[in-house]
């Protein structure tokens, strides 16, 4: 099959389109909270909700009885609740005798199951008749044309062919396609986890897979002729192409198939959709792979086995196209229609031996008897079971005399009615629960100015936005005169980090972005092994010594200068040995956030350099060191280069030809990377090291002001960074610090400390109006949110006058830590409840190091709002650990810069977190990971349920429920800005991501005015207005305290 | 001076969300473009509003241009590639016709 160029690039767009409906999948060691609808924002909320049903068969709200639960907890308003039906009723035509209202709020809260049956062939004449208790009307004009829509409807559109083929033969060519698309998946992307290698991997998925799908015996002795397709087309997209039109799809509705066929295993999907984005990542690097790839392998398989199947039957006349099917619909609708109850597993159990025979023998006039008898069966049955819904739902409103006094036009109306109703209905029990939430909170802030101190606090602590803060920072200002302030746990500095003993970059930064700054972790020069050997370690020696020593560490100039390239190819005992050492005992460290100067680079780059050059002479002509000689070093390296012509040291010293001089040569430059344009591009990696003063300078501010802290500096200003410790946990780094990119924080905290403490920095800082004072000390420390743990870094940088007050210090945070352990224990449900602080911390850190301990924490679980303003909000009340918070004051953001960041990234990354929560705990085994209790860790990056699954994506049980009821409590997030409206909305407009999220439902908005004493909130396309004064907030309290 | 071989290309401005950067670049290399220049950070007005070019905290949401300059066939072919891509996506392509001098840069 030749297709031309702009045919396989039109079949690539294609796939991406398709594929952006299902959600990325990271892997597993950074973990990324994502809402798994993402690729459905530009819907409205409801409905996205179905979309992302229908196509990941999850379920989207919770099920009736846990929202009457919540309801008898008052966690539901009741009287939002009553009202969003009143205004359903209002909109629908009154039926005489019925009051609709009453139906529907005894539904919504008296009655567990669906009220609506889903009846196909009864009609509304058969379920009145049955609600009156009469038999139902002679109908003998059933045709089965009537089908046809239902049919066409369920067998064809973007359902995949083999998958209808499932539901009419009961082939389960579905559950064997998966399986084969898995066991290729974990071939290809295996990370070192299993024994066996694929080869060729490094040519691509397709590629690699193809060579060993063609000369698979297992398959070929099964009758699967994927060497036949595969011989159509070297190239996926031809593939694809020849796979496509055998089945008989439409070009037109190709998008919608791949999307069919890619949501199948949507986490395997998401997780090469991602791969092929991360471009960086080592393992796509070095075993490309992208979803048309992944297309075609699946596509490749499903031919195969529909053929297969075909032909095991010995059978011609079974549909395996897509013309095929619609053929047997209109042709033979009533084997057909048998068929989809049989297998498609609907069929009422009385009448399926029947049934299964009738099919079983093929002769059509014994198929069509059993069809009239199964209607009328089926016909009697749904409609004595949607009757016996509804008269015992109108036995509870005492209607039952004016269900059945309907008239047929009225009975059809409230049938309708009711329909309609439970499909909103979600919606109408998420709104209640918002508003409750929403009441709950507006009736705890506190809108009076700040008070004016005649002293700075004793301590200022800023902590990340996370949920988890919230607790720690109220105890903490409970203990003593301590300040705390909001902001994303990455202190608004993208970096990249390299940390000691380690030979990669991790990037501390919510995965929005790439950092363009590197920053290095050093120790404080050891006493060098002086008897080292290598040249690498001569290398290291030289530079460690000279006075740009401290500036580089072993690992950099490894991963600057290829160094392990160099190491493994040629000396993999030697440099094993070395790296070895490297890895000894850590030390007390800092980091390297000064950009080098050009000298520096320079004298670096040579260094390294003349290392390599000797290492390579004593490789590759077994030259004793002694006869090694400066001015050798020198000529090599400026030939090279290219800057001059000859080597005649080298030449002289090995009498070596003109041709092996100028061979030798060629070998620095393309085996030892010595040339002109490698040494351009390792300057540039050195330009990537730390961050000029102007950066600095405007990182610190940027930090600054963004949480509205500019003057009135404490003696010690705190930067917790925040992580968790578990054992034996693949999920432990989603408990990890979001806007770090899923790492620990406590590195970003120290490098804005250590910007923000350097003189040069500060004075430039009060020339832009921020004037820390001389003797506050910006000190970097750690939040452990499984112990509560507060533990302070670098101390030994602290000045001397701030050392009296170390202890008053330490003491404050252990006291906070105490009574946050205490706030939390009851909820992890350890064996002791102590409620004593001291032995609750105790408890709490005894149930992080065990390892067989599924919940060692309970995450961001409950996160409900994110608070964008002052402290002062909402400083006089608990908010139980659910809601991300923003420092911010909008009398220092006058055009909304610093508002419009605060909403692209926190608020952004606070929606992604809340709505993987809310999804994972509606339907924890569709769109969360189910229990943990059951994963296999997969290939190193993801986990699986069982042997072979697709990679579970979303939360755990573990994580949003409990004894299987939700811990969670899912909601949209609840957003709070705290500025004057036009402020606020100016920004929202600005930014059309979060514009598109507010307008499409995704979070709900209020914005405060606390100057007017009112709140806003956005609602179906406007902002309703409320005022805030005392009267109001009681009469909420009376409203939430009611229920 | 002397004398210039000018060849007539098509320059292609590709106008798109940074979040698909990656798809666009991978669909040129598969395209076999051999060179192109990104310049990020894009501000102006289209269909939905007015775009920012600031944003510091989410690089997925500035828009992006992708400049290549291609030969004529190899124009039309990318162009019907993106064409899935854009019947759901907001942002446009200019086609536009230029020189250059030395054509071996810009062909495969």
């Amino acid at each position: 099959m030749s297709l031309s160029k702009g045919q396989r690039l039109s079949i690539r767009s294609m796939i991406y389109v398709a594929s952006e409906q299902i959600p990325f999948f990271w892997p597993m060691r950074t973990f990324i909270h994502h809402n798994p609808l993402h690729g459905m924002e530009d819907l409205p909320f409801e409905q996205a909700v179905q979309e992302g049903k229908r196509l990941l068969h999850g379920r989207v709200f919770l099920r009736r009885p846990i929202y009457q639960m919540y309801l008898q907890q008052g966690k539901v308003d009741k009287h939002n609740l009553t009202s969003q039906v009143a205004t359903y009723v209002a909109k629908r035509d009154a039926i005489p005798g019925i009051d609709l209202q009453q139906w529907l709020l005894a539904l919504l809260t008296q009655t567990e199951q669906k009220v609506i049956f889903k009846h196909d062939v009864a009609s509304i004449e058969d379920v009145q008749a049955a609600v009156n208790d009469q038999k139902l009307p002679v109908d003998n004009s059933f045709m089965p044309d009537k089908l046809l829509p239902h049919l066409r409807h369920e067998l064809l559109g973007d359902r995949p062919v083999y998958d209808t083929l499932d539901a009419l033969y009961g082939t389960e060519i579905g559950n064997e396609l998966d399986e084969l698309v898995i066991k290729s998946c974990l071939d290809f992307f295996d990370e070192g986890q299993s024994v066996w290698s694929m080869p060729g991997r490094k040519r691509g998925f397709f590629s690699a897979w193809r060579e060993i799908a063609n000369r698979n015996i297992r398959l070929y002795l099964r009758g699967m002729d994927i060497k036949d397709i595969l011989a159509v087309d070297d190239s996926p997209e031809g593939v694809i192409a020849h796979v496509m039109k055998t089945l008989g799809i439409p070009e037109e509705r190709w998008v919608h198939y791949f999307t069919r066929e890619l949501a199948q295993l949507h986490g395997w999907t998401g997780f090469i959709r991602w791969r092929w984005n991360a471009k960086n990542y080592y393992w796509s690097k070095t075993h490309p792979a992208d979803l048309i790839e992944l297309v075609a392998i699946r596509l490749t398989f499903a031919l195969a086995l529909l053929s297969e199947r075909q032909s095991e039957r010995g059978r011609n006349d079974i549909a395996t196209t897509a013309p095929a099917i619609e053929d047997a619909i209109e042709n033979s609708t009533m084997e057909t229609y048998l068929r989809y109850e049989l297998f498609g597993k609907t069929i009422l159990p009385a009448m399926a031996k029947r049934v299964e025979q009738a099919l079983a023998r093929g002769k059509a006039s014994q198929i069509e008897k059993v069809f009239y008898e199964y209607i009328q069966f089926k016909r009697q049955h749904e409609a004595n079971t949607q009757a016996d819904r509804l008269n015992t739902l109108a036995n509870r409103v005492n209607q039952l005399d004016a269900l059945q006094a309907l008239s047929a036009d009225d009975f059809s109306h409230l049938l309708d009615s009711l329909r309609m109703f439970e499909f909103c209905e979600g919606m109408f029990w998420l709104r209640a629960m918002e508003a409750s939430a929403i009441n709950k909170l507006l009736a705890g802030v506190n809108l009076a100015p700040p008070e004016s101190r005649d002293k700075r606090p004793f301590v200022q602590a800023m902590f990340c936005i996370d949920t988890r803060s919230e607790r720690i920072r109220r105890h903490l200002e409970s203990v003593g005169d301590y300040q705390t302030y909001g902001i994303a746990g990455f202190f608004g500095v993208p970096m990249s980090f390299m940390e000691l003993g380690k030979g990669s970059e991790m990037h501390l930064c919510p995965v929005l972005l790439t950092p363009k700054n590197l920053v290095l972790e050093m120790t404080v020069a050891d006493a060098e092994d002086l008897h080292a050997v290598t040249a690498l370690e001569k290398a290291v020696h030289e530079l460690k010594e000279s006075v740009f020593g401290p500036f580089v560490t072993v690992e950099a100039i490894g991963l600057l200068f290829g160094f392990d390239m160099v190491g493994k190819t040629l000396m993999p005992q030697a440099y094993n040995r070395w790296r070895k050492r490297l890895h000894k005992k850590k030390r007390s460290t800092h980091f390297l956030i000064d950009k080098l100067s050009r000298e520096q680079a320079d004298s670096i780059l040579r260094t390294v350099q003349r290392a390599v050059i000797i290492m390579a002479v004593e490789q590759d002509f077994a030259l004793e060191a002694e006869r090694i000689c400066d001015d050798m070093i020198r000529e090599l390296r400026e030939v090279a280069l290219g800057r001059s012509f000859g080597a005649p040291t080298l030449s002289s010293t090995l009498s070596l030809s003109k041709q092996q001089e100028q061979e030798f040569i060629l070998r620095l430059r393309e085996t030892y990377r010595i040339d002109t344009a490698y040494t351009q591009l390792q300057m540039e990696r050195l330009g990537r090291i730390g961050f000029s003063l102007d950066e600095q300078v405007g990182f610190v501010s940027q930090a600054l002001r963004s949480i509205g802290l500019i003057k009135d500096f404490s003696r010690f200003v705190l930067l917790f960074g925040h992580g968790s410790t578990s054992e034996n946990n693949p999920y432990e780094s989603a408990l990890d610090c979001g806007a770090c990119g899923g790492n620990h924080g406590q590195v970003s905290a120290r490098v804005l400390a250590q910007m923000a403490n350097k003189k040069e920095v500060r004075r430039k800082l009060r020339s832009q109006g921020i004037d820390i004072a001389d003797d506050a000390w910006f000190v970097g420390a750690h939040h452990n949110t499984t112990t509560d743990e507060l533990v302070l870094y670098d101390l030994d940088h602290v000045p001397s006058t701030h050392i009296f007050y170390i202890d008053r210090l330490r003491t404050g945070l252990l006291a906070a830590s105490h009574l946050c352990a205490q706030e939390r224990l009851p909820s992890l449900q350890l064996k002791q409840h102590d409620r004593e602080p001291t032995a609750a911390y105790r408890e709490i850190e005894r149930n992080a190091m065990d390892w067989s301990q599924v919940r060692p924490e309970w995450g961001l679980s409950r996160n409900a709002y994110i608070i964008i303003g002052r402290r002062d909000l909402t400083k006089d009340m608990s908010l139980d650990g659910r809601a991300f918070m923003h420092s911010y004051d909008y009398r220092l953001d006058p055009n909304q810069r610093l508002l419009e960041n605060i909403i692209t990234g926190p608020l952004v990354v606070a929606q992604w977190i809340n709505m993987e929560h809310y999804f994972s705990t509606v339907d924890n085994e569709k769109f969360g990971s189910s229990s943990k209790v059951y994963h296999n860790v997969a290939g190193r990056f993801g986990v699986m349920t069982g042997g072979l699954s697709d990679l579970r994506t979303g939360l755990p049980s573990q994580t949003v429920l409990d004894k299987g009821l939700p811990f969670h409590e899912p909601l949209r997030l609840i957003a709070v800005i705290e500025a004057p409206l036009e402020h606020a909305r100016r920004a929202v407009e600005s930014v059309i991501t979060v514009k598109t999220l507010v307008i499409n439902d995704w979070i709900r908005l209020l914005v405060i005015d606390s100057e007017k004493q009112i709140v806003y909130t956005y609602n179906s396309g406007q902002w309703d207005e409320q005022p805030l004064s005392d009267t109001n907030k009681s009469s909420l309290v009376k409203e939430f305290s009611t229920q | 001076m002397k004398n210039l071989n000018f060849s007539s290309v098509k320059k292609l401005e590709i106008i798109l969300s940074g979040e698909h950067q990656a798809f666009a670049t991978d669909l040129l290399d598969n395209a076999g473009v051999t060179g192109y220049t990104i310049i990020n950070n894009l501000s102006g007005k289209g269909r939905h509003g007015f775009h920012e070019g600031h944003l510091m905290f989410n690089e997925d949401d500035v828009l992006i241009m992708i400049i290549a300059a291609v030969p004529e066939d190899l124009a039309e072919s990318i162009l019907e590639g993106l064409d899935p891509f854009y019947s759901e996506h907001s942002g446009v392509v200019f086609v536009s016709d230029i020189q250059v001098t030395r054509m071996v840069k810009f062909s495969s």
